[in-house]
Order: C-alpha cells, then structure tokens, then sequence
C-alpha cells in the first residue's frame, strides 16, 4: 500500500446540489501533488475532505488503506491543512505554534521545536513573543504554516499558500513546505492557480473544473451551447467570430474539453478532416509532467493550450506576439460529465 | 442648586465616616448582584455558546424568544417572582419572599437573557475558519468547544459587563421582591429611591457615588482585560 489517501466514488453535496464528484483519486505517500482548476471548481472542497476534517456526502476517504467515513482528525491522524486564509488564535505566535503539541498531550521541548518551526519558515526566534496582531499577512502566513510543520505531518494540504503573501512569505513557504517533503516524507498537495509553480515543484497536477476531474488542463475546456452545424458537426462561436468545431454533444450545453496534444501548433495545410483556429502566441513553457514544450496561445478571449513539432520552435520569427494557426480533429475532444 | 452641592459634600462625608446604614445597602446590593451574576454567568455562557454555535431546527425561534428576555421590565419580573414565592404561590414554603435570595432569583431571571443573546452573537460572530483550522489541526471536539469559547472571550466578558450593570441598576426586582427592609433587603437602589422620596438627598448622592464607582471599576476592569486579549 503505497497511497496515503485514496477516494472511491466521493461526492460532496452543498444545499442539495453536487459541487464534488470524484470516482477515484489515489494520493501516493511522500509525492508532491498540484491541484488547479478556475474558481468554484472544487479545489477547496477537495483540500477539506483530503484534510479528514470533514466528511463526503456519500463514498469512502481512505487513509493509509482504513477507511474513513467521519471527520477523524482527532489528534491521531497526521493529516493538517493550511486554508487560504489561515485563522490565528488571538494568542502569541508561541501559543499558535505550540497548538497542535498541546492537544497532543505533547509538553516536552516545546520551545525548541517552536524555534525549530520558525526557523523552517524562515522567522526569527523572537517572533515567538510576538501577538498575533502584530503580525502582517505574510507572517501571519509563515506563522500558521509553522503550526503545522511543528507536527511534522504525514500529509500537509496547502490552499493557496502563497496568494496573498509578499515574495519573501512565498519563497519562504515554498522553501519549508519541499524541506518537509524531502526530510520527512511528508505527502504535499498544493492547491493554486500558480501554474507554473505547480508544474516546476510538482510530481502530478489533479485538475478540476465544476467539480470534476479533468485528464488534462481546464484552460481547454469549452462551455456549450452548441449550435448545429450539419448531420455531424456542431460549433461554439469564440469571442473573436471563430468557430470552434466539436462531434456531436451529449447535452445541447455539454462542456467540451480537447487535450494540448491534439490541438497542434502547425504551419501546413490542415487535411480534410482537420479544422483550424487562428491566435496569437502569448507564451511558451516546458510541461515538466508531459516532458514537452506548451504552447498558450490565445483564440479571442480563449487561451488554449497547445503543442507543437520541434519544427515550429526554429522557424524564423517565432515568438509571443505571432499570429499561428492551430489544427486539431473534433472527434478528438471529449465531454465532461453532466 | 445649593442642596446638590450640601447633598454631595454630606455624601462624603457618609461614605469616608463608614456610615452603617450606607454601608448595609452597599453590602446587600453586592450579596445580591454576585449571587444573581454568579448563577446568571455558569448557566448562560454555556446556553449562549450552544445557541451560537449550534445549527438546530427553531433556532430563529429561540433566538428570538431570547432577544425578547432582553427587553423584560424589571417590575414585570418583580411581579412574577412575587407571584411565585408569596406565601399563596407555588414556591411560597420556601420562605423567600423579602429575602436576598429573592432578589437574587429576580435578577437572574434578568441577567440571563442578557447572557445568553450577547454569548451567542459572540460566538456568531468568530471567523468561520475556526472550526477548519481547529479540526485540521488535530482538535477533538471537546477542545474545539474550548478554544472557541476562549476564543470568544472579549464578547463574552462584554456580555458579564452588560448584564451586571443591568442587575445592579434595577429598582423594581428589589423593590417588590425584597420590601426594601433596612439592614436586611435594602440595596442601593432602592435606598436610593426612599431617601429621595424622604428629600434626604446626602444619602441617595451617596450612594449614586458607589454605583458610579463599581461601574467605573468594572469599566476599568474591561479595559484592562481586553489590553491584555
């Protein structure tokens, strides 16, 4: 048993309506996962019932192979959570920090692993006299982040950790946050719309949109309606007057999502059976997980994700800024679930 | 305007010379209000958190009742209780009419509402990240109930603050429950009241200076307890 936690057929229902439905997710012991979606995708509801805090409405979470039905985080369990905006007692930054022994029963050599907690998030021992009023966002931050590393976690959940924080917190919290992987194992799983700070630390990115899984980025998803085009081919209109072209829907409404490998970066002619997209290039990245260069480029006021042939990247003239042509097949996007 | 100013330097004098029967009302209003707050604080800090944190079906309802409490009079409870532990009513064997304990009933019955509502809206009112925070720091259930409550603790020392300016300003509880006896049931209000239907303004400015001064030390109290929160 390699996983530390494993989903079967959760769902999260909030005032009648599914907002979470995941058949399967494994998180192995010790990786580094991303979690990015748009807003309201579901990364925060995720995050909570990964954290053991709260329960699913129906499903199993298990953790280390034994299933949990009901919030567990009793103490026992060595998962904890660092929310997007963490609560601070209105205690000293020793006090928080220490929070987590305390409940434990843990008094033994608290000041030293507060000091070592500060030290790892890159605070100064004497914050520990600090209030927590005193405190700016950042540090307020580190702090709470340090209330969890003091845990040493087998797992630690982190909702947007660096979003709000100036650039020395971010570094600082980033810098922890891989010192605890690598030191003592601990599981990561990060959710942020920082991308490329998800691609560059992490082992797996789990996208999410309206709930779901995605096999591969949400920037190439397409809502519906679908407009019917002929016996087989139906259209959205982008914001430019292109047409996106998909086989036939599920749903009227259905949204469509087409992977960055079949939307092709390309200077020939399109075959008879492709369709085209014109934009323009705003960016380029190395895709760490795919182990190949991506593509952004934007289509109206859509920015797909896209690949391209070696070929592409030495051609004269090729940079953010260039007009291209994207081919792609429409029976090779997908739907996602209702 | 001459006899406020004769008044307030015969008050002094009362109070510096230890006058006895100042002194009575002085110990009675105490007696009293700690023991109704007393009663008032164990039942109502533990009641408001549970409204407060609570989701049940009628919440709305009972909140509602509860704000209601608030705005009970003081003669209307004094009327009820009289009711009930005259010798004719239910609790009359007790023998607790013109008595503290009385009194003591009457204005719990006051300052528990006070109590409850403010301790829920503090409870309320505490950042909804809290309980997450708690939870996924490893906090049972039982701990979760403390922190919050230690959490919450300015809101529900405004509530304490509230409730025993509420019950050591009330006449009509110690008036109709406790007769207003000299040496026995006389508190400082309604002394207050007697001496100025008598005209004898020195003893009721007198007295007005030591409620003015426990509100004072209660204030000064508050301030310093939520400096050092």
């Amino acid at each position: 048993m390699n996983d530390i936690l494993q989903l079967r057929n959760v769902r999260y229902k909030y005032n009648g309506r599914t907002v979470l439905d995941i058949p399967e997710l494994n998180i192995s012991r010790g990786s580094i996962n991303g979690l990015a979606g748009p807003n309201g995708s579901g990364k925060t509801t995720l995050l909570i019932l990964l954290s053991l805090a709260e329960k699913c409405s129906t499903g199993t979470i298990s953790y280390h192979g034994t299933n949990r039905s009901l919030p567990v985080n009793n103490g026992r369990y060595r998962v904890t959570l660092l929310p997007q905006e963490p609560y601070l007692l209105k205690r000293s930054v020793f006090d928080n920090i220490v929070y987590g022994l305390k409940i434990r029963g843990i008094n033994a050599n608290q000041s030293a692993a507060v000091e070592n907690a500060l030290e790892l998030v890159g605070l100064q021992k004497s914050f520990a006299k600090r209030h927590w009023s005193e405190l700016s966002g950042g540090e307020a931050q580190r702090v709470a982040l340090a209330a969890r590393l003091i845990l040493k976690p087998d797992c630690l959940l982190l909702d947007e950790p660096t979003a709000s924080v100036d650039m020395e917190s971010a570094r600082n919290i980033r810098k922890a946050i891989l010192i605890a992987q690598k030191e003592w194992g601990t599981t990561l799983i990060i959710a942020s719309h920082n991308k490329s700070w998800l691609n560059d630390i992490c082992d797996r990115i789990i996208y999410l949109y309206n709930g779901r899984l995605l096999d591969f980025t949400y920037e190439n998803v397409l809502p519906g309606p679908w407009k019917k085009m002929d016996s087989r081919l139906y259209c959205t209109q982008l914001a430019d007057g292109q047409f996106f072209y998909v086989s036939k829907p599920p749903q009227p409404d259905s949204s469509a999502v087409i992977a960055p490998e079949a939307l092709e970066l390309s200077e020939r002619e399109p075959s008879d059976s492709e369709k085209t997209l014109r934009g323009v290039v705003t960016g380029i990245f190395f895709d760490k997980l795919q182990a190949g260069p991506r593509i952004h480029v934007v289509c109206g006021d859509h920015r797909f994700i896209a690949t391209a042939d070696d070929n592409i990247f030495t051609m004269e003239g090729f940079r953010p800024g260039r007009k291209v042509t994207l081919l792609y097949r429409p029976e090779q996007t997908a739907w996602l679930p209702e | 305007m001459d006899f406020i100013i004769e008044g307030l330097l015969k008050a002094i004098e009362l109070l510096t010379q230890g006058d006895r029967e100042t002194y009575s009302a002085v110990l009675a209003t105490v007696q009293v209000s700690s023991l109704s707050m007393t009663v008032s604080l164990l039942a109502g800090i533990p009641l408001g958190y549970l409204l407060g944190y609570l989701k049940f079906p009628g919440k709305k309802g009972v909140r509602t009742v509860v704000d209601t409490l608030l705005a009970l009079p003081t003669v209307f409870i004094g009327l009820l209780v009289y009711a009930f532990i005259s010798n004719r009513g239910p609790l009359g064997d007790f023998g607790l009419l013109f008595t503290l304990s009385g009194i003591a009933i009457g204005q719990t019955i006051l300052a528990l509402p006070i109590v409850i509502a403010l301790t829920a809206t503090a409870v309320e009112s505490l950042d909804h990240s809290l309980r997450l925070t708690l939870t996924s720091l490893g906090a049972s259930p039982q701990q979760i109930f403390l922190t919050s409550l230690w959490e919450a603790r300015l809101g529900i020392l405004i509530a304490a603050v509230s409730a025993t300016g509420r019950v050591l300003t009330e006449v009509g509880i110690s008036m109709m429950v406790g007769g207003n006896i000299k040496w026995h049931t006389r508190t400082i209000t309604t002394a207050i009241a007697l001496e100025t239907n008598k005209g004898m303004f020195a003893t009721g400015i007198a007295l007005g200076l030591v409620l003015l001064a426990i509100a004072f030390t209660i204030n000064l109290s508050l301030s310093f307890l939520r400096r050092k929160a």
